[in-house]
Protein backbone atom coordinates (compact mmCIF):
# COMPACT_ATOMS: atom_id res chain seq x y z
CA UNK A 1 0.00 0.00 0.00
CA UNK A 2 1.13 3.71 -1.04
CA UNK A 3 0.79 6.19 2.19
CA UNK A 4 2.26 9.97 1.08
CA UNK A 5 2.73 12.29 4.15
CA UNK A 6 1.99 15.65 3.76
CA UNK A 7 3.75 17.98 6.32
CA UNK A 8 3.97 21.49 5.22
CA UNK A 9 6.09 21.98 8.71
CA UNK A 10 9.05 19.42 8.09
CA UNK A 11 12.23 20.07 9.22
CA UNK A 12 15.38 17.59 10.51
CA UNK A 13 16.37 17.94 13.13
CA UNK A 14 13.13 18.18 13.96
CA UNK A 15 12.26 21.72 15.80
CA UNK A 16 9.73 19.51 17.69
CA UNK A 17 7.96 16.64 18.72
CA UNK A 18 5.36 16.85 15.57
CA UNK A 19 8.30 15.72 13.18
CA UNK A 20 9.72 13.26 15.87
CA UNK A 21 6.10 11.81 15.43
CA UNK A 22 5.99 12.01 11.86
CA UNK A 23 9.54 10.46 10.91
CA UNK A 24 8.83 7.31 13.22
CA UNK A 25 5.57 6.59 11.98
CA UNK A 26 6.83 6.58 8.53
CA UNK A 27 10.11 4.57 9.14
CA UNK A 28 7.94 1.79 11.03
CA UNK A 29 5.57 1.83 8.54
CA UNK A 30 8.41 1.27 5.88
CA UNK A 31 9.88 -1.35 7.88
CA UNK A 32 6.37 -3.50 8.28
CA UNK A 33 6.57 -3.13 4.02
CA UNK A 34 4.23 -0.08 3.62
CA UNK A 35 5.67 1.83 0.41
CA UNK A 36 5.69 5.90 2.24
CA UNK A 37 6.77 8.69 1.08
CA UNK A 38 7.13 12.52 2.61
CA UNK A 39 6.50 15.21 0.72
CA UNK A 40 6.95 18.71 2.48
CA UNK A 41 8.30 22.10 1.53
CA UNK A 42 11.55 23.60 1.89
CA UNK A 43 11.81 27.23 2.25
CA UNK A 44 15.17 28.85 1.63
CA UNK A 45 14.40 32.47 3.21
CA UNK A 46 14.14 30.36 6.46
CA UNK A 47 17.77 29.56 8.76
CA UNK A 48 16.11 27.74 10.91
CA UNK A 49 13.01 25.84 10.07
CA UNK A 50 11.69 24.13 6.93
CA UNK A 51 14.98 22.41 5.55
CA UNK A 52 15.95 18.61 5.47
CA UNK A 53 17.92 16.78 3.80
CA UNK A 54 16.33 13.85 1.72
CA UNK A 55 19.31 11.79 1.67
CA UNK A 56 19.44 11.66 5.66
CA UNK A 57 16.41 10.43 5.89
CA UNK A 58 15.44 6.78 5.67
CA UNK A 59 12.41 6.94 3.71
CA UNK A 60 12.07 8.75 0.18
CA UNK A 61 11.22 12.47 0.48
CA UNK A 62 10.29 14.79 -2.38
CA UNK A 63 10.73 18.64 -0.88
CA UNK A 64 8.77 21.13 -2.23
CA UNK A 65 11.01 24.17 -3.16
CA UNK A 66 9.17 27.23 -1.65
CA UNK A 67 9.93 31.17 -0.80
CA UNK A 68 8.03 31.95 2.45
CA UNK A 69 7.16 35.21 1.71
CA UNK A 70 5.49 34.89 -1.68
CA UNK A 71 3.60 31.33 -0.03
CA UNK A 72 -0.29 31.29 -0.50
CA UNK A 73 -2.59 28.49 -0.02
CA UNK A 74 -3.27 28.27 -3.21
CA UNK A 75 0.11 27.72 -4.61
CA UNK A 76 1.25 25.92 -1.86
CA UNK A 77 -1.91 23.00 -2.41
CA UNK A 78 -1.21 22.92 -5.98
CA UNK A 79 2.55 21.99 -6.06
CA UNK A 80 1.40 19.28 -3.16
CA UNK A 81 -1.48 18.48 -5.30
CA UNK A 82 0.72 18.15 -8.51
CA UNK A 83 3.64 16.02 -7.05
CA UNK A 84 1.24 13.71 -4.81
CA UNK A 85 -0.53 12.59 -8.12
CA UNK A 86 2.51 12.22 -9.87
CA UNK A 87 3.35 9.70 -7.39
CA UNK A 88 -0.56 8.21 -6.99
CA UNK A 89 -0.84 7.03 -3.20
CA UNK A 90 -3.31 4.86 -2.02
CA UNK A 91 -3.58 6.47 1.09
CA UNK A 92 -2.68 10.52 1.36
CA UNK A 93 -1.73 11.37 5.33
CA UNK A 94 -1.82 14.56 6.40
CA UNK A 95 0.77 15.37 8.93
CA UNK A 96 1.88 18.91 10.86
CA UNK A 97 0.43 22.24 8.68
CA UNK A 98 -1.12 25.63 10.92
CA UNK A 99 -4.10 27.25 8.67
CA UNK A 100 -2.93 25.87 5.50
CA UNK A 101 -4.03 22.35 6.35
CA UNK A 102 -7.61 22.27 5.83
CA UNK A 103 -7.08 24.10 2.70
CA UNK A 104 -4.32 21.21 1.90
CA UNK A 105 -7.41 18.77 2.79
CA UNK A 106 -9.62 19.82 0.00
CA UNK A 107 -6.40 20.08 -2.64
CA UNK A 108 -6.30 16.46 -1.92
CA UNK A 109 -9.91 15.61 -2.55
CA UNK A 110 -10.56 11.92 -3.96
CA UNK A 111 -7.55 10.06 -1.93
CA UNK A 112 -8.79 9.01 1.46
CA UNK A 113 -6.96 11.28 3.74
CA UNK A 114 -6.01 10.58 7.50
CA UNK A 115 -5.31 13.49 8.90
CA UNK A 116 -3.18 13.83 12.24
CA UNK A 117 -3.78 17.10 14.96
CA UNK A 118 -0.13 16.85 16.91
CA UNK A 119 -1.24 20.24 19.01
CA UNK A 120 -4.25 21.76 19.54
CA UNK A 121 -5.04 22.75 15.52
CA UNK A 122 -8.58 22.28 14.97
CA UNK A 123 -9.85 23.63 18.75
CA UNK A 124 -7.56 27.14 18.79
CA UNK A 125 -7.06 29.41 16.62
CA UNK A 126 -5.10 31.69 18.70
CA UNK A 127 -1.59 29.78 18.80
CA UNK A 128 -3.11 26.07 18.92
CA UNK A 129 -2.43 25.71 22.60
CA UNK A 130 -6.03 25.87 23.99
CA UNK A 131 -4.33 27.37 27.18
CA UNK A 132 -5.52 30.79 27.95
CA UNK A 133 -5.05 32.78 31.43
CA UNK A 134 -3.38 29.77 33.19
CA UNK A 135 -6.05 26.75 32.51
CA UNK A 136 -7.48 24.75 29.39
CA UNK A 137 -9.66 27.18 27.15
CA UNK A 138 -13.44 26.18 27.36
CA UNK A 139 -13.85 27.51 23.73
CA UNK A 140 -12.83 25.60 20.61
CA UNK A 141 -12.69 26.99 16.86
CA UNK A 142 -15.78 24.26 15.96
CA UNK A 143 -17.83 25.55 18.55
CA UNK A 144 -16.90 29.01 19.02
CA UNK A 145 -15.61 30.71 16.07
CA UNK A 146 -16.46 33.89 16.52
CA UNK A 147 -15.06 34.09 19.91
CA UNK A 148 -12.03 32.19 18.55
CA UNK A 149 -11.56 34.70 16.07
CA UNK A 150 -11.51 37.59 18.47
CA UNK A 151 -9.49 35.98 20.72
CA UNK A 152 -6.78 35.22 17.84
CA UNK A 153 -7.22 38.75 16.34
CA UNK A 154 -6.25 39.89 19.90
CA UNK A 155 -3.27 38.02 19.88
CA UNK A 156 -2.63 38.46 16.48
CA UNK A 157 -3.47 42.23 16.54
CA UNK A 158 -0.50 44.43 17.76
CA UNK A 159 1.80 42.30 16.41
CA UNK A 160 -0.03 42.71 12.57
CA UNK A 161 -0.15 46.51 13.00
CA UNK A 162 3.48 46.95 13.08
CA UNK A 163 3.71 45.61 9.70
CA UNK A 164 6.79 42.72 10.96
CA UNK A 165 4.75 39.21 10.24
CA UNK A 166 6.00 36.16 11.68
CA UNK A 167 5.35 33.14 9.85
CA UNK A 168 2.45 32.31 11.95
CA UNK A 169 1.02 35.91 11.77
CA UNK A 170 1.37 35.84 8.00
CA UNK A 171 0.18 32.36 7.69
CA UNK A 172 -3.14 33.62 9.73
CA UNK A 173 -3.92 35.99 7.08
CA UNK A 174 -2.98 34.22 4.19
CA UNK A 175 -4.90 31.34 4.65
CA UNK A 176 -8.13 33.51 5.34
CA UNK A 177 -7.85 31.81 9.07
CA UNK A 178 -9.92 35.60 10.03
CA UNK A 179 -12.52 35.27 7.56
CA UNK A 180 -16.11 33.97 8.14
CA UNK A 181 -16.11 31.52 5.33
CA UNK A 182 -13.19 29.85 6.95
CA UNK A 183 -15.02 27.96 9.66
CA UNK A 184 -17.02 26.41 7.04
CA UNK A 185 -13.69 25.36 4.78
CA UNK A 186 -12.37 23.51 8.53
CA UNK A 187 -15.42 21.92 9.21
CA UNK A 188 -15.85 20.59 5.37
CA UNK A 189 -12.13 19.50 5.96
CA UNK A 190 -12.99 17.68 8.76
CA UNK A 191 -15.31 15.89 7.59
CA UNK A 192 -13.85 15.08 4.48
CA UNK A 193 -11.08 13.02 6.47
CA UNK A 194 -11.84 9.75 6.96
CA UNK A 195 -9.68 9.18 10.27
CA UNK A 196 -8.80 11.92 12.85
CA UNK A 197 -5.67 11.25 14.77
CA UNK A 198 -5.20 13.76 17.66
CA UNK A 199 -3.33 12.70 20.83
CA UNK A 200 -5.44 13.07 23.55
CA UNK A 201 -8.99 11.82 24.89
CA UNK A 202 -9.92 15.47 25.34
CA UNK A 203 -8.85 16.51 22.31
CA UNK A 204 -11.03 13.32 20.84
CA UNK A 205 -14.20 14.49 22.63
CA UNK A 206 -14.23 17.71 21.25
CA UNK A 207 -13.81 16.90 17.52
CA UNK A 208 -16.02 13.99 17.22
CA UNK A 209 -19.05 15.14 16.21
CA UNK A 210 -17.43 17.26 13.29
CA UNK A 211 -15.34 14.15 11.26
CA UNK A 212 -16.54 10.22 10.54
CA UNK A 213 -13.94 8.64 13.29
CA UNK A 214 -11.32 10.20 15.29
CA UNK A 215 -9.06 8.38 18.09
CA UNK A 216 -6.11 8.48 19.59
CA UNK A 217 -2.17 7.01 18.93
CA UNK A 218 0.08 7.72 21.39
CA UNK A 219 3.55 8.96 20.63
CA UNK A 220 6.73 6.13 21.10
CA UNK A 221 10.29 5.75 21.06
CA UNK A 222 11.98 3.70 18.46
CA UNK A 223 13.74 1.44 21.04
CA UNK A 224 16.80 0.05 19.10
CA UNK A 225 18.05 3.82 18.65
CA UNK A 226 18.28 3.81 22.44
CA UNK A 227 20.96 0.90 21.99
CA UNK A 228 23.36 0.21 24.16
CA UNK A 229 20.95 0.70 27.01
CA UNK A 230 22.64 2.02 29.76
CA UNK A 231 21.35 1.37 32.78
CA UNK A 232 21.86 4.22 35.89
CA UNK A 233 24.74 3.71 37.63
CA UNK A 234 25.94 5.11 40.74
CA UNK A 235 27.72 8.16 40.62
CA UNK A 236 31.64 8.82 42.56
CA UNK A 237 30.82 11.10 45.09
CA UNK A 238 32.62 13.51 43.72
CA UNK A 239 31.19 12.99 40.66
CA UNK A 240 27.65 15.57 39.99
CA UNK A 241 24.68 14.27 39.13
CA UNK A 242 22.97 15.31 35.78
CA UNK A 243 19.68 16.81 35.82
CA UNK A 244 18.18 17.07 31.94
CA UNK A 245 15.74 19.13 30.55
CA UNK A 246 15.13 18.02 26.73
CA UNK A 247 12.89 19.47 24.27
CA UNK A 248 12.35 23.22 22.80
CA UNK A 249 14.07 25.04 26.24
CA UNK A 250 13.70 28.32 24.95
CA UNK A 251 9.59 27.74 24.41
CA UNK A 252 8.06 29.50 27.44
CA UNK A 253 5.52 26.81 28.16
CA UNK A 254 8.26 24.14 28.08
CA UNK A 255 8.68 25.54 31.73
CA UNK A 256 12.52 26.37 32.46
CA UNK A 257 11.66 29.03 34.32
CA UNK A 258 10.35 27.13 36.42
CA UNK A 259 13.37 24.75 36.19
CA UNK A 260 15.73 27.72 36.96
CA UNK A 261 14.02 28.55 40.02
CA UNK A 262 13.70 25.43 41.58
CA UNK A 263 17.63 24.43 40.66
CA UNK A 264 18.10 28.01 42.19
CA UNK A 265 16.34 26.93 45.23
CA UNK A 266 18.04 23.36 45.61
CA UNK A 267 21.67 25.20 44.60
CA UNK A 268 21.49 26.57 48.21
CA UNK A 269 21.15 23.45 49.83
CA UNK A 270 23.43 21.42 47.84
CA UNK A 271 26.24 21.53 45.14
CA UNK A 272 26.24 17.60 43.82
CA UNK A 273 24.28 18.54 40.76
CA UNK A 274 24.50 20.12 36.81
CA UNK A 275 21.23 21.30 35.04
CA UNK A 276 21.96 20.71 31.66
CA UNK A 277 19.38 22.54 28.94
CA UNK A 278 18.93 21.20 25.04
CA UNK A 279 19.10 24.86 23.90
CA UNK A 280 21.14 27.40 23.17
CA UNK A 281 21.47 30.30 25.67
CA UNK A 282 22.53 30.60 29.30
CA UNK A 283 19.64 32.98 30.97
CA UNK A 284 20.95 32.24 34.08
CA UNK A 285 24.93 32.55 34.42
CA UNK A 286 25.59 29.78 37.04
CA UNK A 287 27.68 27.27 37.39
CA UNK A 288 25.07 24.28 37.63
CA UNK A 289 23.89 25.26 34.78
CA UNK A 290 24.74 24.38 31.16
CA UNK A 291 23.13 24.51 27.89
CA UNK A 292 24.10 21.95 25.55
CA UNK A 293 22.97 23.58 21.95
CA UNK A 294 20.62 22.67 19.55
CA UNK A 295 21.47 18.71 19.06
CA UNK A 296 20.35 15.58 16.13
CA UNK A 297 18.65 12.99 17.98
CA UNK A 298 21.39 10.80 18.70
CA UNK A 299 22.76 13.64 20.84
CA UNK A 300 19.99 13.91 22.14
CA UNK A 301 19.58 10.13 23.29
CA UNK A 302 23.58 10.53 24.38
CA UNK A 303 22.32 13.40 26.92
CA UNK A 304 19.66 10.94 28.44
CA UNK A 305 22.50 8.42 28.69
CA UNK A 306 24.20 10.49 30.81
CA UNK A 307 21.55 12.19 32.66
CA UNK A 308 20.44 10.68 36.21
CA UNK A 309 17.20 12.61 35.99
CA UNK A 310 15.02 14.01 33.10
CA UNK A 311 12.73 17.07 34.48
CA UNK A 312 9.43 18.42 31.95
CA UNK A 313 8.49 21.44 33.42
CA UNK A 314 5.78 22.12 31.24
CA UNK A 315 3.38 24.53 31.77
CA UNK A 316 0.45 24.50 29.43
CA UNK A 317 -1.23 21.59 28.72
CA UNK A 318 1.22 18.99 26.43
CA UNK A 319 -1.29 16.60 23.73
CA UNK A 320 1.25 14.40 24.59
CA UNK A 321 4.70 14.62 26.31
CA UNK A 322 6.90 12.70 23.81
CA UNK A 323 9.90 13.75 26.08
CA UNK A 324 8.49 11.67 28.73
CA UNK A 325 8.58 8.29 26.23
CA UNK A 326 12.04 9.21 25.79
CA UNK A 327 13.37 9.46 28.95
CA UNK A 328 11.55 6.26 30.05
CA UNK A 329 13.16 4.12 26.59
CA UNK A 330 16.94 5.48 27.92
CA UNK A 331 16.45 4.08 31.18
CA UNK A 332 15.99 7.56 33.13
CA UNK A 333 13.17 8.15 35.89
CA UNK A 334 11.13 11.58 35.06
CA UNK A 335 9.89 14.69 37.00
CA UNK A 336 7.37 15.84 35.16
CA UNK A 337 4.27 18.40 35.59
CA UNK A 338 0.96 17.48 36.15
CA UNK A 339 -0.38 18.50 33.21
CA UNK A 340 -2.10 17.18 29.24
CA UNK A 341 -0.98 13.61 28.21
CA UNK A 342 2.58 13.86 30.60
CA UNK A 343 0.11 12.66 33.86
CA UNK A 344 -1.29 9.60 31.41
CA UNK A 345 2.69 8.81 30.66
CA UNK A 346 4.32 9.27 34.41
CA UNK A 347 3.38 6.80 37.03
CA UNK A 348 4.21 8.62 40.21
CA UNK A 349 6.18 6.92 42.38
CA UNK A 350 7.07 3.66 39.73
CA UNK A 351 8.58 5.45 37.02
CA UNK A 352 8.98 9.18 38.57
CA UNK A 353 6.88 11.70 40.08
CA UNK A 354 4.36 14.19 39.16
CA UNK A 355 4.53 17.90 40.57
CA UNK A 356 1.73 20.84 39.94
CA UNK A 357 2.08 23.09 37.21
CA UNK A 358 4.04 26.08 37.82
CA UNK A 359 5.34 24.83 41.18
CA UNK A 360 8.77 25.33 41.79
CA UNK A 361 9.30 24.39 44.85
CA UNK A 362 7.41 21.12 44.45
CA UNK A 363 9.73 20.65 41.83
CA UNK A 364 12.79 21.87 43.86
CA UNK A 365 11.64 18.98 46.53
CA UNK A 366 11.26 16.24 44.13
CA UNK A 367 14.76 16.72 42.78
CA UNK A 368 16.07 17.07 46.27
CA UNK A 369 14.64 13.78 47.39
CA UNK A 370 15.81 11.58 44.35
CA UNK A 371 19.16 13.27 44.57
CA UNK A 372 19.52 11.96 47.87
CA UNK A 373 18.60 8.69 47.10
CA UNK A 374 20.24 6.73 44.60
CA UNK A 375 18.72 3.43 44.84
CA UNK A 376 15.17 4.73 44.11
CA UNK A 377 16.34 6.52 41.20
CA UNK A 378 17.89 3.62 39.81
CA UNK A 379 14.59 1.48 40.65
CA UNK A 380 12.73 3.79 38.58
CA UNK A 381 14.97 4.14 36.09
CA UNK A 382 14.82 0.22 35.58
CA UNK A 383 10.68 0.34 35.97
CA UNK A 384 10.86 3.28 33.17
CA UNK A 385 12.79 1.24 30.53
CA UNK A 386 10.55 -1.83 31.46
CA UNK A 387 7.36 -0.01 30.62
CA UNK A 388 8.83 1.79 27.48
CA UNK A 389 9.70 -1.98 26.27
CA UNK A 390 6.38 -3.27 26.67
CA UNK A 391 3.63 -0.08 25.18
CA UNK A 392 6.41 2.63 23.64
CA UNK A 393 7.68 0.82 21.26
CA UNK A 394 7.08 2.59 17.69
CA UNK A 395 6.98 -0.94 15.86
CA UNK A 396 4.36 -2.49 18.51
CA UNK A 397 2.17 1.68 18.80
CA UNK A 398 1.99 1.19 14.16
CA UNK A 399 1.69 -2.41 13.92
CA UNK A 400 -1.33 -1.79 16.64
CA UNK A 401 -2.62 1.56 15.64
CA UNK A 402 -2.56 2.01 12.21
CA UNK A 403 -3.00 -1.12 10.15
CA UNK A 404 -6.68 -1.29 11.34
CA UNK A 405 -7.33 2.92 10.61
CA UNK A 406 -5.57 2.39 7.00
CA UNK A 407 -8.37 -0.39 6.46
CA UNK A 408 -10.78 1.83 7.24
CA UNK A 409 -9.70 4.46 5.22
CA UNK A 410 -9.47 2.56 2.09
CA UNK A 411 -13.32 1.49 2.80
CA UNK B 1 27.53 31.65 -0.47
CA UNK B 2 30.96 31.49 -0.84
CA UNK B 3 31.83 34.85 -1.82
CA UNK B 4 30.95 36.16 2.29
CA UNK B 5 34.33 37.00 3.35
CA UNK B 6 33.24 38.86 6.49
CA UNK B 7 30.00 38.64 8.19
CA UNK B 8 28.83 40.41 11.41
CA UNK B 9 26.13 39.89 13.69
CA UNK B 10 24.41 43.11 15.30
CA UNK B 11 23.27 41.71 19.06
CA UNK B 12 20.79 44.15 20.69
CA UNK B 13 18.85 41.68 22.95
CA UNK B 14 17.11 38.53 23.42
CA UNK B 15 18.46 34.67 22.93
CA UNK B 16 18.99 33.38 20.14
CA UNK B 17 22.16 34.35 19.35
CA UNK B 18 24.37 31.10 19.25
CA UNK B 19 21.48 29.89 17.12
CA UNK B 20 22.26 32.44 14.35
CA UNK B 21 25.91 32.15 14.58
CA UNK B 22 25.51 28.21 14.17
CA UNK B 23 23.32 28.75 10.96
CA UNK B 24 25.85 31.93 9.77
CA UNK B 25 28.80 29.52 10.05
CA UNK B 26 26.98 26.34 8.64
CA UNK B 27 25.86 28.62 5.52
CA UNK B 28 29.60 30.47 4.94
CA UNK B 29 31.94 28.66 6.48
CA UNK B 30 34.94 30.38 5.50
CA UNK B 31 33.39 33.82 6.45
CA UNK B 32 34.74 35.68 9.52
CA UNK B 33 32.14 36.10 11.90
CA UNK B 34 32.16 39.15 14.26
CA UNK B 35 29.52 40.04 16.85
CA UNK B 36 28.90 42.92 17.62
CA UNK B 37 27.32 43.45 21.61
CA UNK B 38 26.93 45.56 24.34
CA UNK B 39 29.54 45.50 26.44
CA UNK B 40 27.19 44.63 29.70
CA UNK B 41 26.48 41.45 27.50
CA UNK B 42 29.45 38.82 28.09
CA UNK B 43 29.31 35.88 25.42
CA UNK B 44 28.65 32.70 26.89
CA UNK B 45 30.80 29.67 25.73
CA UNK B 46 29.81 28.48 22.80
CA UNK B 47 28.47 31.97 21.57
CA UNK B 48 32.20 32.52 21.68
CA UNK B 49 33.51 29.70 20.49
CA UNK B 50 31.40 30.57 17.39
CA UNK B 51 32.40 33.87 16.73
CA UNK B 52 35.76 35.07 15.61
CA UNK B 53 35.66 38.44 16.68
CA UNK B 54 33.96 40.53 19.45
CA UNK B 55 33.43 44.28 18.73
CA UNK B 56 31.96 45.50 21.78
CA UNK B 57 30.45 48.87 22.27
CA UNK B 58 29.89 50.96 25.43
CA UNK B 59 26.39 51.54 24.59
CA UNK B 60 23.08 48.93 24.41
CA UNK B 61 21.25 51.87 23.28
CA UNK B 62 21.25 54.41 20.84
CA UNK B 63 18.53 57.13 21.37
CA UNK B 64 18.12 60.07 18.38
CA UNK B 65 18.83 62.58 20.95
CA UNK B 66 22.35 61.66 20.68
CA UNK B 67 23.46 61.18 17.43
CA UNK B 68 26.98 60.81 18.73
CA UNK B 69 26.60 57.13 19.85
CA UNK B 70 24.94 56.23 16.35
CA UNK B 71 27.75 57.68 14.57
CA UNK B 72 30.39 56.06 16.76
CA UNK B 73 28.99 52.67 16.19
CA UNK B 74 28.14 53.29 12.43
CA UNK B 75 31.62 54.35 11.76
CA UNK B 76 32.68 50.80 13.69
CA UNK B 77 30.53 48.64 11.78
CA UNK B 78 31.41 50.18 8.42
CA UNK B 79 35.27 49.83 9.37
CA UNK B 80 34.54 46.77 9.09
CA UNK B 81 33.62 46.21 5.55
CA UNK B 82 31.16 43.65 5.81
CA UNK B 83 29.66 41.52 3.27
CA UNK B 84 26.59 40.20 5.29
CA UNK B 85 25.00 42.04 8.42
CA UNK B 86 22.96 40.88 10.19
CA UNK B 87 20.70 41.94 12.89
CA UNK B 88 18.08 40.08 15.44
CA UNK B 89 14.91 42.15 14.39
CA UNK B 90 13.40 43.89 11.46
CA UNK B 91 12.66 46.85 14.46
CA UNK B 92 13.07 50.80 12.56
CA UNK B 93 16.23 51.41 14.65
CA UNK B 94 17.91 48.40 13.59
CA UNK B 95 16.86 48.71 10.17
CA UNK B 96 18.57 51.99 9.84
CA UNK B 97 21.60 50.66 11.43
CA UNK B 98 21.61 48.16 9.16
CA UNK B 99 21.19 50.85 6.09
CA UNK B 100 23.97 52.60 7.14
CA UNK B 101 26.01 48.88 8.08
CA UNK B 102 27.78 49.24 4.20
CA UNK B 103 27.34 45.82 4.13
CA UNK B 104 26.30 44.01 0.76
CA UNK B 105 23.46 42.04 2.16
CA UNK B 106 22.18 43.71 5.30
CA UNK B 107 19.61 40.76 6.66
CA UNK B 108 17.39 40.25 9.62
CA UNK B 109 17.45 36.74 11.35
CA UNK B 110 14.42 36.69 12.77
CA UNK B 111 13.69 34.39 15.95
CA UNK B 112 10.96 32.81 13.99
CA UNK B 113 13.28 31.83 10.87
CA UNK B 114 12.41 34.26 8.55
CA UNK B 115 15.65 35.85 7.06
CA UNK B 116 14.36 39.22 5.77
CA UNK B 117 16.63 41.37 3.51
CA UNK B 118 16.70 44.68 4.83
CA UNK B 119 17.68 48.27 3.00
CA UNK B 120 21.25 49.02 1.81
CA UNK B 121 20.44 52.81 1.65
CA UNK B 122 18.96 54.67 4.42
CA UNK B 123 16.34 56.17 1.94
CA UNK B 124 15.51 52.80 1.01
CA UNK B 125 15.14 51.84 4.97
CA UNK B 126 13.46 55.12 5.38
CA UNK B 127 10.61 54.13 3.11
CA UNK B 128 10.59 50.35 3.98
CA UNK B 129 9.82 51.59 7.72
CA UNK B 130 7.01 53.92 6.50
CA UNK B 131 5.15 51.55 4.00
CA UNK B 132 5.85 48.59 6.50
CA UNK B 133 3.72 50.94 9.09
CA UNK B 134 0.87 52.09 7.34
CA UNK B 135 0.54 48.34 5.51
CA UNK B 136 0.14 46.94 9.41
CA UNK B 137 -2.28 49.44 10.37
CA UNK B 138 -4.21 48.71 7.60
CA UNK B 139 -4.41 45.46 7.40
CA UNK B 140 -5.18 45.63 11.35
CA UNK B 141 -7.90 48.12 10.98
CA UNK B 142 -9.37 45.65 7.55
CA UNK B 143 -9.25 42.51 10.10
CA UNK B 144 -10.63 44.38 12.83
CA UNK B 145 -13.85 45.02 11.37
CA UNK B 146 -13.45 41.93 9.40
CA UNK B 147 -14.18 40.32 12.86
CA UNK B 148 -16.35 42.25 14.73
CA UNK B 149 -19.10 43.13 11.98
CA UNK B 150 -18.52 40.02 9.49
CA UNK B 151 -19.13 36.88 11.96
CA UNK B 152 -20.15 33.20 11.26
CA UNK B 153 -23.62 32.66 11.68
CA UNK B 154 -23.58 30.47 14.63
CA UNK B 155 -26.93 30.98 16.48
CA UNK B 156 -25.61 28.82 19.90
CA UNK B 157 -22.43 30.78 20.44
CA UNK B 158 -21.93 33.00 23.38
CA UNK B 159 -20.80 36.58 22.68
CA UNK B 160 -17.73 37.20 24.08
CA UNK B 161 -15.79 39.99 22.13
CA UNK B 162 -17.44 42.56 24.77
CA UNK B 163 -14.88 41.78 27.50
CA UNK B 164 -16.01 44.31 29.59
CA UNK B 165 -20.01 43.58 30.08
CA UNK B 166 -21.69 40.40 30.87
CA UNK B 167 -21.52 37.17 28.56
CA UNK B 168 -24.98 37.35 26.69
CA UNK B 169 -26.21 34.68 24.37
CA UNK B 170 -26.35 35.77 20.68
CA UNK B 171 -29.81 36.94 19.59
Amino acid sequence: MRIAFCDMGFSWPPPGGAQVDLHHTMSALQRSGYDVRLFAPVYEDLWRHGHFDPAALPYPATPLPFVWEKVTAQRLCRAFRRAIDDWRPDVAFVGFGRYFKPHLIHALNGYPIICRYYMYEHLCLRNFWLFLEGQTCPNDYLRTPNVCRACALDLWGPHLSTGEWTPYGSELLRSGALTPGYHSVFTRALSKCRVVIVNNAMAVERVRDFCPYACVVPGGVTLSDYDPYVPLEEKAPNERKVILMSGRADDPLKGLDVLVHACAALAEWRSDFVVWVTGLDDPVGKPWYKPRGWLDPEGVRDLYRQADIVAIPSVWDEPYGLVAVEAMAAGRPVVASRVGGLQHIVRPGETGHLFERESSAGLALLLNRLLDDPGELRRMGRRSREIAEAEYDWRRIVDTHYPPLLERALQ
Amino acid sequence: MSEVKKAGVFYSDGSGLAARLQELRRRHPEAHVTVITPQHHSLNELEASLADAVLEQPHAHYPIREPGRLRDLVRQIRAERFDVFVTMYPSPRLRLIASMSGARRPQCWTYESRIIPLARTLPGAVLAIAGRALKGRLSYLYWWCRVRFHRVPMPGEVDKLDRTGPRLPRR
